[in-house]
């Protein structure tokens, strides 16, 4: 072999295993941009992680919460982290999807009057529609075709969305009336159901402390860039699974569609390519280069609470979807 | 991917050999029992030796065949718990070329180095059966050396008589038992006396020589003068000898067989 042949191989070598040593830092990585965020958000560690996951996934996450839970502060900081940008929608029932996607406005220049288009609120990379319920069907379904194509249609022509594009739509548990439940068809789309629940009493000293004492407005550092965010969102696409644990996934999935004293309705296959994406991600996450039977365990929770119908014997049983998700998986 | 091949293929051996130890160490135990329980039965040690080795030959293969069907990698990762899951993950995507798996492979090849086939060999389970292995020996060795009187059976079929010491025309026993006559009565051949001597001592003399011999007395030889009689003078035959009936009877019988051996 010629001296040249054996270089090349050698730095061929040398590059594999600083691709590997680098994926051996990637636990470091995702550690150190859940403390960037804990600087300004408190606790909540399991939401932040599974809106990690989304991202991940290239995907939307649905989140449920009651009001004052620190949801824009949490996706503004994550948004700022991983330098990304961040607009808000709030939806109201008199929200127009123009108001969402964009429109053509006129402007005048030099005498010379044309239409420009004028991008809406849904050009950015992390998009926060809050109480999406509240919005009418038509609004609804225009950012939900966002989310789906990744582009938005105005007239005719096509605008396609910068990439990575997420959107993380908020509904309130309380307050329903006067809303429009997203159809289940729609809430089949998102990747997560993420539950945010109230700060336990450390927690809620530590946000008083913060939040009281003086006006606070730390600054979150840049942690990754946006083409790292899309090399590590092809990464999680590579995680490897083993046969049996893929089938574990398959099996639970498939088991909401067998359950009939429990389940009216149970879960597409969509909710199958979710679980497994999911738990891969949870994998990276957690620094490991393989899925652990455990990871789809856990995340068999967001992913198909809200893909799953109870029949009226498990509501009057007073079970929720994660009850019945519980006893499927023993 | 060519050296995850082969280090699966050497976890293949070494599950292969674990296996090959497990189950000789039980077909060691089969032989032993198979045996302790043939030795029971009235036959040909030939046999007592043969059938214990073919029943052990056939539960080594079948064993053997059972658990290597049965044979996965969760067994090496159970013992091994620092490759959990990390094995068969490779394992199942052994022909996927990306970052990640080429990743997990560099992780798993470094974790494998830590582990050892030793932790396959469940130490508690082979030291119960080389114990059990040493009581049934010991078993054999007690029954056989002390002669204990234990009821041999002999085989009840038919077709495998050619088993029993002495081959196919002893009879079983056990067979025809209405033909057997106990007798009952006190007719026995020979001396009738001798059937009822029961517990009786017999007082045995042995006399060889119709006289007491005295070893004390025995000398040396004496001279002794034979011509101061006891020699006759002269030698001489009785001719009425001859003449006698007897004589003659035993001529004719003596000539009668010379003519039936020659007639024969």
């Amino acid at each position: 072999m010629s001296a040249h042949k054996k270089s090349a191989g050698r730095m061929k070598m040398a590059k594999h295993i600083d691709s590997i040593r680098n994926i051996e830092k990637l636990k470091d990585t995702f550690s150190n941009v859940s403390k960037e965020i804990s600087k300004i958000i408190v606790g909540q560690e399991e939401v932040i992680e599974q809106i990690l996951i989304s991202i991940l996934c290239d995907s939307n996450a649905l989140l449920e919460s009651y009001p004052g839970l620190g949801k824009t502060t949490m996706i503004k900081t994550i948004s700022d982290v991983l330098d990304l940008k961040f607009s808000r929608i709030q939806n109201t029932p008199d929200l127009m999807p123009s108001d969402i996607i964009g429109t053509y406005v006129i402007e005048e220049e030099k005498g010379k009057k044309s239409f420009r288009f004028q991008k809406g609120p849904v050009f950015a990379n992390i998009v926060l529609a809050d109480e999406i319920n509240r919005a009418t069907p038509k609004t609804q379904s225009a950012l939900l075709e966002a989310m789906q194509e990744k582009q938005v249609t105005v007239g005719n022509q096509t605008f396609a969305l910068d990439t990575p594009f997420f959107v993380l739509a908020t509904q309130n548990p309380i307050d329903m009336e006067g809303t429009y439940p997203l159809p289940e068809a729609q809430v089949d789309r998102f990747l997560l159901k993420v539950l945010v629940n109230y700060p336990n009493f450390d927690d809620e000293m530590e946000i008083i402390n913060r939040f009281t004492k003086a006006k606070a407005d730390p600054k979150v550092r840049t942690l990754l860039s946006k083409d790292s965010l899309k090399l590590l969102q092809n990464l999680t696409r590579q995680v490897p699974i083993a046969d049996d644990i893929k089938k574990r996934a398959l099996e639970i999935v498939t088991k909401t569609r067998t359950k009939k004293d429990l389940i009216e309705y149970g879960a597409s296959p969509r909710a199958s390519i979710g679980l497994i994406l999911a738990a891969k991600a949870k994998a990276l996450v957690n620094g490991r280069k393989y899925v652990s039977a455990k990871d789809v365990e856990e995340m068999a929770y967001p992913v198909l609470r809200h893909r799953i119908i109870l029949n009226f014997k498990a509501e009057r049983e007073g079970k929720t979807p994660d009850d019945v998700i519980r006893e499927l998986m023993k | 991917m060519a050296k995850i091949k082969g280090l699966f293929n050497e976890v293949k051996v070494e599950l292969l050999k674990v296996v090959l130890i497990n189950t000789f160490l039980d077909a060691i135990m089969v032989f032993f029992i198979a045996y302790f329980i043939t030795s029971f039965f009235n036959i040909k040690f030939l046999y007592i030796v043969l059938i214990p080795a073919s029943v052990t030959a056939v539960f080594f293969f079948t064993s053997t065949t059972i658990r290597i069907r049965k044979l996965r990698l969760k067994v090496m990762e159970d013992a091994n718990p620092q490759v959990k899951e990390m094995l068969r993950t490779a394992h199942d995507n052994m022909d996927d070329e990306n970052l990640m798996t080429n990743a997990l492979f560099y992780e798993l090849k470094k974790k494998m180095k830590s582990t050892s086939t030793g932790n396959l060999l469940e130490s508690k389970k082979i030291i119960t059966r080389i114990i059990s292995a040493v009581v049934i020996v010991f078993l054999i060795i007690f029954v056989s050396s002390l002669n204990v009187n234990l009821e041999k059976i002999d085989i009840p079929f038919e077709k495998l008589r050619f088993m029993i010491p002495g081959g196919k025309d002893q009879p079983l026993v056990g067979g025809n038992i209405t033909e057997l006559v106990f007798n009952e009565t006190e007719v026995v051949y020979g001396d009738a006396s001798i059937a009822k001597l029961g517990n009786e001592e017999i007082d045995l003399n042995m006399n060889p020589t119709m006289s007491e011999i005295d070893f004390n007395e025995i000398s040396q030889a004496e001279r002794e003068n034979l011509r101061e009689g006891g020699v006759p003078q002269e030698i001489g035959v009785n001719p009425d000898v001859f003449n006698s009936q007897e004589v003659l009877d035993e001529a004719e019988q003596a000539a009668n067989y010379s003519q039936r051996i020659k007639d024969i």
